[in-house]
């Protein structure tokens, strides 16, 4: 195996975390009992000279490791998504884990190898590969599902995520075997070539492809492959959640899109449908039963479950190769703008949560207009951008979302994003009138970094939809290698 | 640049807007002061927009446009023509007057600053919406139109109905702006733009697209919803919890516009087609009955007047889909008129409300003496209302009918037009009179209250009496200019060619003249029969209402979101059900499966049997036998065993095969994983566990078969396409002839599995023994914590020491001499086999790997002999951490040496042949030599971070302990 320095700079950026993350093993022997918040710094440090690295390659486009290592537009889009949201993330546990007794360094060493394995899953462009990064991301975020030992709902969610979680890790194996069989290869680059010299036996590939598609709904939590995750999203720590649902579905996506729109477009008369079903089904029952929700962090992982539904709409034509690009643009553009809107309604529900689950009730938001209308103003924006209402960053990407698809020829299936972004409102807007006008006398416990996350958040939320030019652009940029 | 003056009207908004938010710091401002000076800016405004209307030839248009997201073709654009200034000038100047009546009308009230900025806010909406100059900026605002008339309904936020009705005016909205957004998509997808020019000229393949339908029903969904058209009226009565300033100003004279506007707007491109005729007509006309039969039956004022509302949004919808000149003649002075005189009627309800303290029509009456000036300004608005000369609204419906004897139309509609609009006419003009009789003339009412009945102070009365006074004087005037041409120009672009508009009112005797004849006479006597008619119609059919529909509508949501959360149990057997249910339904549904590929051939064996084939039959049956007692066992430690059995015969068929490199992976890993769980087993209390068998055993009868069918199914699934692949399988594999002659020249090793473990595939071992780290330190972080509480808590002391050990059930002291002789004895031993497995690892089967998990179970049996103290003494070099980060920095430092020589990252290297080391032959001091010590380590010092806390954790660890009394006490 030749390897050489071009191909060792395309994964600079998942290299350093990777070797920062077991630095800081060995330095959380030697940093003290007691300051527990240098871990927490050295951990953004790390991230913050990933990010550097990821953002100086912007535009750049390289194959290393013999085409099992893509590093283009797309994963440089995403990998600059995976570390600010683990900066996002940081930010969010200092304060919750000091507040809950919950600090141990651990918790930051399994969220870089967490975010590193994320990363590779962007770039990485072979499926056992794939799969490796699907374990590498998955792994650590069992564990920290559980960081809230001992509290039983924490246990549950670890182990529930772990059993389930391994079980459509099989899938993926047993797909990525299938495909393997059927075209004699795992590297996309292969397949593709195996495609389209017609050695490949298509119906086997279909199967595979069916089965990895199994493996990574479950990871995004499309229906009906999402039942864990109102169970886990409740149990784990709520930083825990929020990266979960931003991070681990968007590797999610990352994985199917590399995947189906590099490899598996000969097979778009088997796959369409199934993703068609699948987007219909997430967004009715994430939205549906959202409703009948009363907690909040259970409402917001019902809602993530629907937000999984529309990223999928995304990629129902993924086979059309006139709008592929558009597909992938527009659902990396509705991950953007959910990662910040996710985060921000998180750092909110954090701020609020007390110990022992206490807090998190729908009810608990009454009043909170009154005694602070800042953070209830920036709820308010993150429940709106999350229905889908203008001027937020929700209304523009659920826009190119709508159009994508709309132009791909799948009009009833906008039509169905439509009217479930209609049943959102109902849940989403609920949570507004709570906290305008119920009555009530709501404690927040203001703490510094949640404070910012969730106003620059908000802002950004704001802000980011009038001067959207760039963040289009770079979407736009985010082009994946085509083989 | 007379373009960015179409700005101004926005700016003077948001800067009223502003102010209100200011008011709310100076105690000293009465609402009544707010009031005056916030209104002269929406009057500014007006201005500003007649003054650039003026200059305005006919046919050309001001447009503004400021490019937002050019990648999707998208700006933010304002446009000015004769229409959109009608709809601007009614919706600035009336929001002037309202903000001056609000001042009133909140007079005694407190946060009334609350509503203003609302209001405004709305008032920038609703401005948006008419004046934008593409679909996106209209959809835009449209759905703000929404929310801000959410807040204004829900301004009483206290009561529970005024949130319930503003929530339902919401939804039926926005959601109807959700159906018109994807319409408007469509309509730019067809004609490629967003902009009116664009979509104006594209009226043809508009037209012609077979998605014309599609988008026509969305298009008319939105409208039809935001104006309240049947069956969707049924927000606009409920709506009427907002207070009366909003109801006056969003629910007659703008927000329900919206709809009429955009569809006004639309016509010449999506119009002049017989779908357009049927469905704008059809709903319109119905809308109109429904509207006037629903009203005449209210006791309310302000409920009378919002179904006198729907009946008129009714007709000018209606007008709309006529597509004739004076269908758009009678639709322009109708929307004017209808704006002036509703207005000014819903203030007029508030004053009476105001000055009485009701608004129902049963405990008013004859109330001209106390409140004459309202008397005066309600009869002039009400006669417009009702049609009757020499009012505007005479003029409105005049032409109204004037439309419905026009030649042009359908010979069914040709006849039910004009009875249509005669009946609704007479119903109209008949609540008129119920209005203005009810509450000035007629009886006296006899309660109390009433007798402080007073006229509003002179501007609150003057508010009203503007448009009043307007739909007097406009009809009088001869031929204002200005407001003929404004009204033609807004009429042609409507219609798409010129119309001439004549306010004349005496046009001579004609048949509109006639009908309006028959209307007045039948609404003549319709009003003196009231005491009969309504108590009749009340009766008749009060029970059913479309309220039912929207409620059942949002309580089957309701439902069904109760029924899927109940599927949400919580038990996982319940969660891999759906699983598997959703993996086949998708397998059987999408035809996925590749039965077609069972190829019967394969059943065929061609060649003998041989002695292997009767082995693998053997260790086939074995295999499904251990896999039969790991399901029936009911001892979960048996269960365990049975199921290390299994994958035991599954090395073996790989050993068979042969595939020596696998078989040994995969026992090493077996025996490693039933150590484990037979150590995580002991850790449990055995009470606990029974509990948990018991549990997992005690199903129902049903549920017992339902898995077991989940179960074989899955496997009958799986089996097929095993079949089939085999069946498929090609006679020569196309994957390892490559391996096979390129594993010995490039990497140098005569073992492929190795030589694709560690060169041709390093990379991906590199991941996964960083999993492989990452899984060890989890599991650690879990069980230092988890394991140590659930041994204090249920188990005083799990020691193995003790003489009969509770569940492993072995009796006897554990450490007998012999079993710590054969520990010490096999570590070392091991360790040698492992040392050599790394250092042939490239030319024989096993590897690092391999290596790896043998010395790690050789440490779990000193473990389990010893205890975790003493082993811990025993083995000072035992540092999972060390292990882990010297491994993976290895690997790394492995990697990069070959990137400093020059030969590339993780090159294979020869370091002993580099240095000119004399070793041993068959031993290579490579770089895949040290990949895989460094594998070893990594896998030694993972699965030791395990077995630290499985093998026995109750040992002193203060901060630990502290952190969980720490933690017991927050949970007491």
């Amino acid at each position: 195996m030749s390897v050489n320095t071009n191909d060792l700079l395309a994964i600079l950026p998942f290299l350093i975390l990777v070797a920062w993350a077991i630095l800081l093993i060995v330095a959380d022997l030697f940093i003290p009992r007691e300051r527990k918040g240098i871990m927490a710094l050295l951990t953004g440090i790390g991230l913050l000279v990933a990010l550097g690295f990821a953002v100086a390659r912007v535009g750049g486009q390289t194959v290393a490791f013999n085409g099992m290592i893509v590093y283009d537009g797309f994963a440089v889009f995403l990998t600059v998504l995976f570390l600010g949201s683990g900066l996002a993330a940081v930010a969010l546990s200092y304060d919750y884990l000091q507040r809950m007794e919950l600090d141990r360094n651990e918790f930051y060493i399994l969220l870089l190898f967490s975010i590193s394995g994320m990363m590779l899953m962007s770039m990485a462009a072979d499926l056992i590969l794939v799969f490796m990064a699907l374990e590498l991301l998955s792994i650590p975020l069992y564990v920290l599902a559980g960081f809230a030992l001992p509290r039983q709902d924490s246990e549950e969610a670890a182990l529930k995520y772990f059993l389930l979680g391994s079980f459509a890790g099989g899938f993926v194996v047993y797909g990525v075997a299938l495909v393997f069989g059927a075209t004699g290869s795992t590297g996309l680059t292969s397949i593709v070539a195996s495609i389209s010299a017609g050695s490949a036996n298509l119906s086997f590939m279909a199967v595979g492809a069916a089965l990895i598609l199994v493996g990574f709904g479950f990871k995004v939590a499309a229906v009906p492959f999402h039942m864990w995750t109102p169970d886990v999203y409740q149990g784990s720590p709520s930083p825990v959640t929020a990266f979960m649902a931003v991070c681990a579905k968007a590797a999610g996506f990352a994985a199917l899109m590399r995947v189906f729109v590099t490899a598996f477009p000969a097979i778009t008369q088997d796959i369409t449908p199934i993703l068609w079903a699948l987007s219909a089904l997430t967004m009715i029952l994430g939205n549906v039963v959202a409703i009948a929700q009363s907690n909040i962090k259970r409402m917001l992982a019902y809602s993530s479950i629907a937000q999984a539904g529309y990223i999928l709409m995304a990629l129902v034509p993924y086979g059309n190769s006139e709008v592929s690009q558009d597909a992938v643009a527009s659902a990396l553009f509705y991950l953007l703008a959910y990662a910040i809107t996710t985060f921000g309604a998180w750092a909110v529900v954090i701020a609020l949560e007390k110990s022992e689950g206490r807090g998190l009730a729908l009810s608990d938001y009454a009043g909170l207009a009154r005694k602070y209308p800042a953070l209830a103003a920036a709820m308010t924006v993150f429940m709106l951008s999350l229905t889908g209402v203008p001027p937020t960053l929700g209304f523009v990407s659920k826009f190119y979302l709508f159009r994508t698809v709309i132009e791909g020829g799948y009009i009833g299936l906008a039509v169905i994003g439509g009217l479930t972004s209609l049943v959102s409102a109902y849940y989403y807007l609920r949570v507004v009138v709570i906290m305008y006008m119920w009555d009530g006398q709501p404690e927040v416990r203001r703490e510094r970094w949640i404070t910012i996350t969730a106003f620059s958040a908000a802002i950004g939320t704001v802000l980011l939809t009038i001067f959207s030019t760039p963040l289009f652009q770079w979407a736009s940029q985010a082009i994946m290698q085509v083989f | 640049m007379l373009q960015i003056w179409l700005l101004i009207p926005f700016l003077l908004l948001s800067i009223a807007a502003i102010l209100a938010l200011i008011f709310s710091r100076f105690r000293a401002l009465t609402p009544v002061h707010m009031g005056w000076l916030l209104a002269p800016f929406p009057l500014a405004g007006a201005a500003v927009i007649a003054w650039l209307i003026f200059p305005v030839q006919s046919g050309q248009v001001l447009t503004l446009s400021v490019t937002w997201i050019p990648s999707l073709n998208i700006s933010l654009s304002l446009y000015l023509d004769g229409l959109s200034a009608l709809f601007a000038l009614l919706v600035t100047g009336i929001n002037a007057l309202i903000l001056v009546y609000s001042g009133y009308y909140f007079k005694h009230e407190q946060g009334v600053w609350r509503f203003l900025v609302y209001l405004l806010l709305f008032t920038i909406a609703m401005l948006g919406v008419v004046l934008a100059g593409d679909l996106i900026t209209l959809f835009i605002f449209w759905e703000l139109t929404s929310i801000t008339s959410y807040l204004l309904i829900a301004y009483k936020y206290k009561d529970a109905a005024a949130r319930r009705n503003a929530f339902k005016a919401l939804l039926i909205t926005a959601g109807g702006g959700i159906a018109l957004l994807v319409g408007l998509l469509l309509i730019g997808q067809t004609v490629g733009g967003f902009d009116y020019p664009t979509i104006l000229s594209g009226g043809n393949s508009l037209r012609n697209s077979p998605l014309y339908p599609l988008i026509l029903f969305l298009v008319a969904l939105g409208a039809f919803t935001k104006s309240a058209q049947f069956p969707f009226h049924v927000w606009l009565p409920d709506a009427m919890s907002a207070p009366t300033p909003a109801s006056a100003f969003l629910h007659s004279a703008t927000m329900v516009k919206a709809g009429i506007y955009l569809l006004a707007r639309l016509n010449p491109s999506l119009g002049y087609t017989d779908l357009w005729f049927w469905l704008l007509t059809g709903v319109g006309l119905w809308t109109m009955l429904t509207g006037a039969y629903l009203g005449f039956k209210q006791n309310d004022l302000k409920a009378l007047l919002a179904y006198s509302t729907i009946s008129q949004l009714g007709i000018l919808v209606a007008l709309i889909g006529q597509d004739t000149e004076i269908a758009f003649k009678a639709f322009v002075i109708g929307v004017l008129a209808h704006a002036l005189y509703k207005s000014a009627l819903f203030m007029m309800a508030g004053i009476i409300d105001h000055g009485t303290g009701t608004r129902d029509l049963r405990k008013l009456g004859g109330l001209w003496r106390e409140m004459p000036l309202s008397f005066a300004v309600t009869a002039v608005a009400a006669l417009s209302m009702a049609g009757l000369p020499p009012l505007f609204g005479f003029l409105a419906k005049e032409t109204l009918l004037a439309t419905a004897v026009h030649p042009d139309l359908p010979e069914l509609i040709d006849s039910l037009f004009p009875i249509f609009a005669v009946v609704a006419g007479a119903l109209i003009l008949a609540q008129a009179g119920l209005l203005v009789y009810g509450t000035f003339l007629g009886k006296r009412a006899s309660l109390s209250e009433l007798r402080r009945a007073h006229d509003p102070p002179v501007w609150m009365w003057l508010a009203p009496a503007i448009p009043a006074l307007l739909s007097l004087l406009l009809a009088q005037l001869p031929e204002p200019l200005f407001e003929a041409r404004l009204l033609a120009e807004a009429a042609s672009i409507a219609y798409g060619d010129s119309v001439k508009v004549s306010l004349a009112l005496w046009t001579g005797i004609n048949v509109p003249l006639l009908l309006s004849m028959v209307a007045i006479s039948l609404g003549g006597l319709i009003f003196l029969l009231r005491n009969r008619i309504r108590p009749w119609m009340q009766q008749l059919v009060p029970q059913f209402s479309l309220n039912r529909a929207y409620a059942a509508v949002l309580e089957g949501i309701d439902w069904s979101a109760d029924r899927v959360t109940r599927l949400q149990a919580g038990y996982l057997r319940g969660y891999l059900t759906i699983i598997l249910i959703g993996v086949g339904g998708l397998l059987i549904i999408f035809g996925a499966l590749p039965l077609s590929l069972l190829d019967s051939q394969f059943f065929v064996r061609s060649a003998g049997w041989e002695v292997l084939d009767f082995l693998r039959v053997l260790v086939l049956l074995l295999a499904v036998l251990s896999a039969l007692i790991s399901v029936f066992m009911r001892r979960d430690i048996a269960s365990i065993l049975a199921l290390g059995i299994s994958g035991l015969t599954v090395a073996i068929w790989m050993a068979l095969e042969p595939a020596p490199d696998v078989a040994l992976v995969q026992i090493t890993v077996d025996l490693l994983t039933t150590v484990i769980l037979v150590l995580c087993l002991v850790r449990l209390p055995r009470s606990q566990r029974e509990k948990a068998q018991e549990f997992t055993f005690r199903q129902s009868r049903r549920g017992l078969i339902g898995d077991a069918f989940i179960a074989v199914a899955s496997g009958a699934v799986v089996a097929i396409m095993v079949f089939a692949a085999l069946s498929s399988k090609p006679r020569v594999s196309q994957v390892s002839p490559y391996f096979e002659i390129n594993a010995k020249p490039l990497t140098g090793a005569r073992d492929i599995v190795g030589a694709i473990l560690v060169d041709f595939r390093g990379f991906d071992t590199l991941v996964e023994i960083t999993v492989f780290a990452s899984a060890g330190i989890g599991l650690y972080m879990l069980l230092h914590y988890a394991a140590r509480k659930a041994g204090d808590r249920e188990d005083p002391d799990p020691t193995f020491i003790s003489a009969e050990h509770p569940t492993t059930g072995i009796v006897g002291p554990v450490t007998s001499p012999l079993l710590r002789l054969l520990a010490y004895s096999l570590l070392p031993l091991v360790m040698v086999l492992g040392i050599i497995q790394v250092i042939y690892g490239h030319d024989q089967p096993g590897d690092g790997f391999t290596a790896g998990v043998f010395i790690a179970l050789a440490i779990e049996l000193y473990y389990i002999i010893f205890g975790y103290h003493s082993s811990k003494q025993q083995l000072p070099w035992l540092k999972p951490a060390l292990l882990i980060a010297v491994g993976i920095l290895l690997v790394l430092i492995n990697g990069l040496v070959g990137a400093l020589l020059g030969t590339g990252f993780m090159s294979p290297l020869n370091y002993g042949q580099l240095i000119g080391m004399p070793l041993p032959e068959g031993f290579y001091l490579s770089s895949s030599f040290v990949f895989e010590l460094a594998v070893c380590l990594v896998v030694l010092g993972s699965a030791v971070y395990i077995v630290d806390n499985l093998g026995r954790p109750k040992e002193q660890d203060s901060e630990s302990d502290a952190l969980l009394t720490v933690l017991d006490q927050d949970q007491a």
